[in-house]
């Protein structure tokens, strides 16, 4: 090798010494960089990256669940782990790094509710972690129907108006001559209209777009009990053809429409395959499933979204209302009204509890869905106003019964009550004064021209709200 | 005349196996082994989902050689070499090929002008920082996550790093193979006889030449990695913040899916694996893997490639833990 090779061979080193230096240089602040901030991830538990949950469906069904995503994959979360305020009943589960809390029931309207999760930890690092979240659920937004005045002169029309618990704020959704009835869904309302003929025809009225669709009926006749199930699309209502008796093809027979499918009016089977008259009927809350009462007294259970047979439950003297769960419904011998458990098929007696010591004699009632809690429409009997009867709204549980409501002076009349979905809320229907009260005139589901309707919590029995109308809908 | 006979040779081969399978129906419903198919999918899914992305980049770097006058590029570019290489880094957004295309076009951009360093930073931005691999990693993790930003930011950041380090050698070509620095060095002896169109031609095949068996092998050494790593080994180690940054590089490495789609290949895994290495996987993956480090070895010296490796993956484990750190 020559002088003049080796000369430009250290000449070549020399002037890459500096790329040397600043790559050796990278490659060390590179590495105590990493170093360090993996040492800091090491220290660091898991951490709460997002949490998510649907604060509207969280009040309207139950089974909805809060989804927790940590940063990473963690252990199985236990439930004495988890807490939640105000407290209500939960289960949780985990996979890979979601944590999802599951409430057992509906959650209260407007509510603010803090989830801790505490000992969350993954499978390498020793280091546990709380998470906290909190969210609010979506308040209560109820509908419902203020009929015009015949008083103020004819060809008014009737409104469907939306308000919440608080505040004044009332928005008319849909007005049309002569309402009768109508029940609420994600996105539509069905509308039960009068003919001057006594006949109704049934639209559905598009909440945003306002387009109305009229849904062709059996022929002419009149529609009562509309119902609906909004989360399963489905429509039902008892239907009487018009004419004479003897000769109608319909006769208070159970009829019911798929949303989500063809809008076609179809009778309910009974469990000879032929329409079912029903004396009485409802949905059992947040399932595709309808209880009815027939001809001959026996309740059936039905799904309304298949073609299977009616169970058929027993004969009753009459079919009361369904806990907002569904899971419950009252029923009605010649001793008095029973909870029945759709669930084991148990049946308990539903007791009339007194008031401050006087008997008092149940009226229609709604059971709460834990514990026999209920409320139930009552009346007292009091001597001491020479034998007049007293009507409350009470709230009973266990042995104890605590009044809701009651008209002032008794002078009024309570025409039937509702319970939000959630149970939180009582909707009462009451006429102030029922001995000057005058009637709308409707030939079908008349109501007083002065009915209100007053929301009333039931935990604290404090009134949230009045307004003028009838027919709410949740 | 070798291209000629290499295609004959191609397709009397491919018309024998379909003459062999025509005439022995009686051998029934025989196949290959499983892991053989599934060394032969894998690998041919990474060259079918490279193949139109390697032609595009040949065809760029053609149109930038030959087509695009010199002044226009090296005009636009500032004279501040910090500056120069950050507005590089986007050039990607004008030539939005993945990564197995900007091969050839960097090697294009050398041969027009630009420094080696240059010619790295540009290769290793342009997967990450040009419109489709935004549009996709911003679907797939939403425009506000942390995996977006470090992406973006990251990919920019190692792409300018390594520029300024590689920019720090005095010769540059030292830093090239010696096949392509010859190739640069040498001006066409058929330039001035050639039409651009001739010279195009001429380009696509050598360039051709040069990258597909890469390519092909990159491809087919990824697909053996694949059929011998379980790819469940890489996943259980998911929940760690170091390991499954390591994890994920393994398995960026190992994959060669390129930075088009590599953000939906990922997703499904985010539920398991930490944000960080989710993030390592989308900006390691795209400058490092196998079937890259074959490709670019037709340009770079085995050393530069280790060197590089080393850099880009350590600083790819910063970024990593430094998301799982933060987010």
């Amino acid at each position: 090798m020559s002088h003049t090779s080796i000369d430009d061979t250290d000449a070549a080193a020399e002037a890459a010494r500096p790329f040397r230096r600043a790559l050796a240089v990278t490659v060390v602040a590179l590495v105590l960089f990493v170093a360090g901030f993996a040492g800091l991830n090491y220290l660091q538990g898991p951490k709460l990256s997002s949490g998510s949950v649907d604060a509207g469906r969280v009040v309207a069904q139950g089974g909805q669940q809060l989804r927790l995503f940590a940063n990473q994959s963690i252990r199985t979360v236990a439930k004495k782990h988890v807490s939640v305020n105000p407290a209500v009943p939960f289960t949780v589960s985990t996979s890979g790094a979601v944590i999802a809390v599951q409430f057992t029931d509906r959650l209260r309207y407007g509510t603010k509710y803090s989830v801790r999760v505490s000992d969350v930890a993954n499978a390498f690092q020793p280091r546990v972690s709380t998470f906290d979240y909190t969210f609010t659920t979506a308040p209560a937004e109820i509908y419902y129907l203020d009929r015009a005045d015949p008083a103020t002169g004819p060809g008014q029309d009737d409104s469907i108006i939306r308000t919440g618990m608080s505040g004044n704020e009332r928005t008319v959704v849909y007005s049309a001559p002569r309402i009768q009835q109508f029940v609420v869904f994600a996105q539509a309302i069905a509308v039960t209209t009068l003919a001057d003929d006594g006949t109704s025809s049934l639209s559905l009225v598009g909440l945003s777009s306002k387009l109305v669709e009229q849904i062709p009926l059996p022929g002419a006749g009149a529609i009562d009990e509309l119902q609906g199930e909004s989360n399963a699309g489905l429509l039902g209502f008892v239907f009487t053809s018009a004419g004479p008796a003897a000769a109608r093809e319909f006769n208070s027979v159970l009829m019911r429409i798929d949303l989500s499918g063809a809008h076609t009016v179809a009778p309910v089977p009974d469990l000879a395959g032929t329409p079912l008259k029903a004396l009485g009927w409802g949905f059992l809350g947040g399932s595709t499933s309808i209880i009815a009462q027939g001809e001959d007294q026996t309740v059936l259970l039905i799904d309304a979204s298949k073609s299977a047979p009616p169970v058929p439950l027993g004969q009753y003297t009459e079919l009361g209302r369904s806990s907002p769960d569904g899971k419950t419904i009252v029923v009605s011998d010649v001793f008095g009204k029973i909870a029945y458990s759709l669930a084991d098929g148990t049946k308990t007696r539903i007791p009339s509890l007194p008031i401050a010591g006087a008997s008092t004699y149940g009226g229609d009632v709604v059971l709460l869905g834990k514990d026999m809690a209920r409320v139930q429409q009552v009346a007292v009997f009091d001597s001491a106003t020479g034998g007049k009867f007293q009507s409350y709204l009470v709230f009973e549980s266990g042995t104890t019964a605590r009044i809701l409501y009651q008209t002032k002076d008794d002078a009024g009349s309570i025409e039937g009550f509702s319970i939000s979905p959630n149970g939180q809320f009582v909707a009462v229907n009451v006429i102030p004064d029922y001995a000057n009260s005058v009637s709308d005139g409707y030939p079908v589901d008349a109501q007083s021209t002065s009915i209100r309707t007053v929301f009333i919590d039931i935990a604290s029995g404090a009134v949230v709200r009045s307004v003028e109308g009838s027919d709410e809908s949740w | 005349m070798p291209t000629i006979v290499g295609l004959f040779v191609g397709l009397s081969g491919i018309a024998a196996v379909f003459v062999v399978r025509a005439l022995t129906p009686a051998l029934g419903p025989w196949s290959l082994p499983n892991r053989v198919q599934d060394l032969l999918t894998l690998s041919i899914s990474v060259i079918i989902e490279s193949l139109p992305f390697v032609i595009l980049g040949i065809v760029l770097s053609i149109l930038v050689q030959v087509w695009v006058p010199d002044r226009w590029i090296m005009r636009i570019l500032p004279r501040n070499e910090f500056l120069r290489r950050a507005m590089i880094s986007f050039l990607g957004i004008f030539l939005p090929v993945c990564e197995c295309g900007n091969v050839p076009l960097a090697r294009g951009l050398i041969v027009k002008g630009f420094t080696v360093s240059e010619s790295m930073t540009f290769l290793l931005a342009a997967p990450i920082v040009n419109p489709i691999t935004i549009l996709t990693t911003g679907q797939a993790f939403g425009f506000d996550s942390w995996i977006f930003a470090a992406r973006l930011v990251g990919g920019f950041v190692i792409a300018n790093v390594i520029g300024w380090l590689f920019s720090k050698h005095p010769d540059q070509d030292s830093l090239l193979t010696d096949r392509f620095a010859a190739e640069c060095r040498l001006p066409d002896p058929h330039e001035h006889d050639q039409t651009r169109w001739q010279k195009s031609v001429e380009l696509f095949t050598r360039e051709s030449g040069v990258i597909m068996p890469a390519l092909f092998i990159g491809s087919l050494i990824a697909g053996l990695v694949q059929v011998a790593v379980p790819r469940s080994v890489l996943l259980s180690l998911g929940s760690n913040p170091l390991w499954s940054i390591l994890a994920m590089m393994a398995l960026a490495f190992v994959i060669s899916v390129c930075s088009n789609v590599d953000s939906f290949f990922i997703l499904p895994f985010a539920s398991t694996f930490m944000p960080g290495s989710i993030a390592v996987f989308l900006v390691f993956g795209p400058i490092i893997d196998i079937k890259m480090l074959t490709l670019m070895r037709t340009t770079f010296r085995a050393k530069v490639l280790v060197q590089l490796t080393v850099i880009v993956g350590l600083l790819s484990a910063l970024i990593g833990l430094v998301v799982n750190y933060l987010a």
